[in-house]
C-alpha cells in the first residue's frame, strides 16, 4: 500500500513549458551567507500563542519518524505550544483536505503536493504567507520549488521538498552490459539493456509503469509537450498529443517495451515490482524519484551504495531529457489568519521546518532534496554523493507553472496509457482521447479566449 | 383498527425520521443534483458563491447518448459481471449445499471452513488474491514457472483481466449461498423424498422433481439479492483491478466513484439515478416473472 501512496505522490507536477528547471541547487548554493530565513527559528524567542497547532502530513513512516523529531525540537524550543500531526495517506488527501476546508476543520498547516497548491489557492482555503516572513524569505529557496507555492501574486507554501525523477542504475550490471556509467540516450540504454535481458528468467535491462507520469519523459524528450499556459494562468494549447509525442511513445512501445522490458506488465503491482526488481539486482535500471532512495539502498544488490547510480533521464532525439518535477508545500489554512498570534506560530513553526539545518537532516537520512539553498552548503549535504547526483538530475528537469485543476490531468492520462500499452489503442488514438478529455474537462472553464 | 394504526406510526416514526435524515434526504438531493452541472469548482463553499446552472436533462442525455461518457461498454461489462458472478455464485454454492446436506464425519468442520471467505473482510481476501496474481512475483505465475511456462501480466492481459475479478468475487460469494440454500435444503420435508425413493425415483430425478421445486422461493430471493450486490459491489474491482487495464474493467458503481472524486458531481449522481432505475426495473420484472412461472 505505501507503494501506492508514494506513486502518487509524484504525480504532482504536470506540464509544459520545455525550459529546464531554473535554480540548479549547485549553483545558487554558496548565496549570500547564512539566510535570514533560518536565523529567526531556531531562536527561543517567546510566542505569544499557547495551545496547539494541528498538521495533516502525508508523508510515508520512515520520512514521519524523522518529522515528529524535528517537531519535538521545536516544541522544546517554544513550551506551551503542542504540533499535534496526523498522518493522512497521500492518495486522497487533496479530496479530505477540501471537504475539511469546505466545513471549517481543516489543520493549520497541510503537507500539499506542489500541484495542488495552486488548486487550494485558487479556491481561497490557503493563507497568503507574504506577510508572516521578512520580505526576502523567498529568496532564500530554489526557484523552481518556491516557483509552485506562488499563485497570482501570493505566496502561498514554503517548499518542503522537491523531486525530479532520474535515471538509477546499478552500476555492476551496468559492467555486464559494457556501459562504464549510465546511458545518456535511450538508444543506448536499449542497445546495452538486451545483453542482460533474459525476459523469462525476469532479468529485465529497464522497468517501466502504467502510470502516465512515468511516460512523460517519452512525450519531453521527443520535443513533445503536455499544454502551455500563458500569464493569466489560462491553457493556451493542449499539445499533448502532437506527432513529437506520438513518435515518443511509439518509440517506447516499439524499441523498449518486450525488448529490455515486458510488452505488458502489472499497472496495479508495477510501482512495487519496480522496486523489487531493482533491489534485487535484476533490473538494470529504472526511473524512480529521490523519495524512494533511502527504500532502495535497503536492497541487496545496494549493501554498498557506491553501487547505485543516478543520472538524468535519458535523451530521445536530438538531445532532448525531460523528467517531471514534483515535491510538496507546507501550506497553511486562511483560518489560521484570524489570530495573528497563531499566524505567528505558524509561521516560526515552519521556518524551523524548512531551515538548511532541519532539511539537511532529512537530506542526509533519507536522501531528500532539500529546498532551502543554503541546506546544500551544508558540509555533510554538499559531500553526499547521491545528493549531488540528483543536482544533476534536478538542473534538466522539466518546470512548469502551476495551474488551478492540473493534478487531474494524469486520470485519464492513465487509462488512455494503459490503453495504449494493452494495444487497444494507438499512440495517436490514446494522445488524441487525452487531449479531448482536458479540453472538455480537466480545463473547460480555463482555456484561453 | 384506528387505534392500532395509530400504534405502528407511533413505532415507525423514529425509524421514518432517521430514514429521512439519512436516506431519503441524500436521495432527494442527489436526484436535484443531476439536473445541474455541479462539480467541485462551482458547488457553491464558504469561499466562493455557488456558481452552477439548471441544465434540465442535459447530463442523462450525455450519458444516454454516449457523449463523453463510456456508459454502454461499462454498462455491457457491468451486466457480463453480474450474470457470470451469480451463476457460479449459484451453482457451486448449491453444490456445496447439496454436499453438506448429507451426513458425514467432521461436517460442521467443513461448513466453518467454507464459511471463512464470508467472515474475513472483503478487502482483505482482495488484496491477499492480488498476491496471488502479481504479474511478476505472484504465486501463480510462480506456479507456472515451475513447469517452465512464461509468467502472465494477469491484469493487464485479455481476458484474464476480465476473469481474475470474477475469480475473486465467486469466490466471496459462494458461503452466502451455501448457507441460505443449506437452510432451504433442510426445511424441505423428508418424507417427499421416501416417496420419492418408494415409487422408484432415481437421486437425479429427486433433485430435479423436489429439491429444485422445492427450493424455488429461496433460490428466487437469493438470486435477486446476489443480483443486486454483484451489480454494486465496489471493494472486488477497485482493489484487484481498479478499474484497469485503461478502465477496461471499471462496472458502473467504480465508474460512478471516479466521477466523484474526479469533482464531477453532477455526472456521478447522474450515474447514480440511472444505477438505481435500472435495479429496480430489474427487480420489479424478475419478481413478477418468479412470481408467473
Amino acid at each position: 500500500m505505501a507503494g501506492v501512496a508514494i506513486v502518487a505522490a509524484a504525480c504532482s507536477s504536470g506540464t509544459a513549458s520545455t525550459a529546464p528547471s531554473a535554480g540548479a541547487p549547485s549553483a545558487a548554493a554558496p548565496s549570500a551567507g547564512a539566510p535570514s530565513a533560518a536565523a529567526p527559528s531556531s531562536g527561543s524567542a517567546e510566542l505569544a500563542y499557547k495551545g496547539e497547532i494541528t498538521l495533516w502530513n502525508t508523508q510515508r513512516d520512515i520520512e514521519n519518524v524523522e518529522l515528529q523529531k524535528e517537531v519535538q525540537a521545536w516544541q522544546a524550543l517554544h513550551p506551551g505550544i503542542t504540533v499535534k500531526t496526523d498522518l493522512v495517506p497521500f492518495d486522497g488527501a487533496d479530496k479530505k483536505y477540501t471537504d475539511a476546508a469546505n466545513a471549517g476543520s481543516a489543520p493549520d498547516i497541510f503537507r500539499a503536493d506542489i500541484g495542488w497548491t495552486p488548486t487550494f489557492a485558487d479556491a481561497g482555503m490557503l493563507l497568503d504567507l507574504t506577510s508572516l516572513f521578512p520580505a526576502d524569505f523567498q529568496k532564500a529557496f530554489l526557484p523552481a520549488p518556491m516557483g509552485t507555492a506562488l499563485y497570482k501574486g501570493g505566496m502561498y507554501g514554503i517548499p518542503q521538498v522537491t523531486d525530479a525523477l532520474g535515471l538509477l542504475c546499478n552500476k555492476s550490471v551496468l559492467t555486464t552490459a559494457g556501459l562504464t556509467a549510465a546511458p545518456t540516450t535511450w538508444d543506448e540504454l536499449v542497445s546495452a539493456g538486451t545483453k542482460v535481458t533474459d525476459l523469462a528468467a525476469k532479468k529485465y535491462g529497464f522497468y517501466m509503469r502504467g502510470d502516465s507520469y512515468w511516460a512523460q519523459p517519452f512525450i519531453w524528450g521527443w520535443g513533445g509537450t503536455l499544454f502551455t499556459v500563458n500569464d493569466q494562468g489560462l491553457v493556451t494549447n493542449i499539445g499533448v498529443n502532437s506527432p513529437e509525442s506520438v513518435n515518443g511513445w511509439t518509440y517506447l512501445k516499439e524499441k523498449i517495451l518486450g525488448t529490455v522490458t515486458p510488452a505488458t506488465w502489472d499497472f496495479k503491482t508495477d510501482y512495487d515490482n519496480m522496486n523489487a526488481g531493482f533491489k534485487a539486482g535484476t533490473t538494470m535500471c529504472i526511473l524512480q524519484g529521490p523519495w524512494q532512495v533511502a527504500d532502495i539502498l535497503k536492497g541487496e544488490a545496494f549493501t554498498d551504495p557506491t553501487n547505485l547510480v543516478i543520472a538524468k533521464v535519458p535523451d530521445g532525439v536530438n538531445g532532448k531529457t525531460g523528467s517531471p518535477v514534483g515535491g510538496h508545500n507546507w501550506v497553511v489554512n486562511v483560518d489560521v489568519g484570524k489570530d495573528a498570534d497563531k499566524a505567528a506560530a505558524v509561521a516560526s513553526f515552519l521556518t524551523f521546518m524548512t531551515a538548511p539545518e532541519q532539511q539537511a537532516i532529512l537530506a542526509k537520512s533519507l536522501g531528500l532534496l532539500p529546498t532551502n539553498t543554503a541546506a546544500y552548503a551544508i558540509p555533510d549535504v554538499a559531500s553526499d554523493p547521491l545528493i549531488n547526483q540528483w543536482n544533476a538530475v534536478l538542473a534538466a528537469a522539466t518546470n512548469r507553472s502551476g495551474v488551478p485543476g492540473a493534478s487531474a490531468i494524469y486520470d485519464s492520462f492513465t487509462k488512455n496509457y494503459q490503453s495504449f500499452i494493452i494495444g487497444d489503442l494507438t499512440a495517436q488514438a490514446a494522445l488524441d482521447a487525452t487531449a479531448n478529455t482536458w479540453e472538455t474537462t480537466v480545463f473547460k472553464n480555463q482555456m484561453a479566449q | 383498527m384506528r387505534s392500532r394504526a395509530w400504534i405502528a406510526w407511533a413505532f415507525m416514526t423514529p425509524v421514518l425520521l432517521v430514514m429521512a435524515v439519512i436516506v431519503f434526504y441524500p436521495l432527494a438531493v442527489g436526484v436535484f443534483q443531476t439536473f445541474t452541472n455541479i462539480d467541485a469548482t462551482n458547488q457553491g463553499t464558504r469561499f466562493k458563491p455557488p456558481s452552477w446552472e439548471f441544465v434540465g436533462l442535459q447530463n442523462y442525455i450525455d450519458i444516454l447518448t454516449g457523449e463523453a461518457t463510456k456508459f454502454y461498454p461499462v454498462l455491457a461489462w457491468t451486466v457480463i459481471w453480474t450474470v457470470v458472478n451469480v451463476f457460479f455464485h449459484y451453482t457451486i454454492g448449491l453444490a456445496l449445499a447439496l454436499a453438506l446436506n448429507q451426513r458425514f464425519r467432521g461436517r460442521t468442520t467443513y461448513r466453518l471452513i467454507l464459511l471463512l471467505p464470508w467472515a474475513v473482510p472483503a478487502y482483505i481476501t482482495a488484496i491477499s488474491w492480488l498476491f496471488i496474481f502479481n504479474g511478476e512475483y505472484g504465486l501463480l505465475n510462480n506456479i507456472l514457472g515451475v513447469f517452465g511456462l512464461p509468467s502472465v501480466a494477469w491484469l493487464s492481459t485479455w481476458p484474464w483481466y476480465y476473469i481474475m475479478p470474477i475469480i475473486v468475487n465467486v469466490w466471496l460469494g459462494i458461503p452466502f449461498m451455501m448457507v441460505v440454500l443449506l437452510g432451504g435444503l433442510q426445511s424441505i420435508p423428508g418424507d417427499l423424498y421416501e416417496a420419492a425413493q418408494m415409487d422408484g425415483a432415481s437421486p437425479t430425478q429427486s433433485f430435479w422433481n423436489i429439491t429444485l421445486p422445492q427450493l424455488k422461493s429461496v433460490s428466487t430471493t437469493v438470486i435477486l439479492l446476489g443480483c443486486i450486490w454483484t451489480f454494486n459491489i465496489f471493494v472486488v474491482i477497485f482493489f484487484i483491478t481498479g478499474g484497469g487495464p485503461g478502465g477496461k474493467t471499471e462496472i458502473l458503481v467504480t465508474y460512478t466513484y471516479n466521477g466523484f472524486t474526479l469533482g464531477q458531481y453532477a455526472i456521478a449522481a447522474t450515474y447514480g439515478v440511472l444505477i438505481f432505475s435500472l435495479l429496480l426495473v430489474f427487480s420489479s420484472v424478475y419478481r413478477r416473472l418468479a412470481r408467473e412461472a
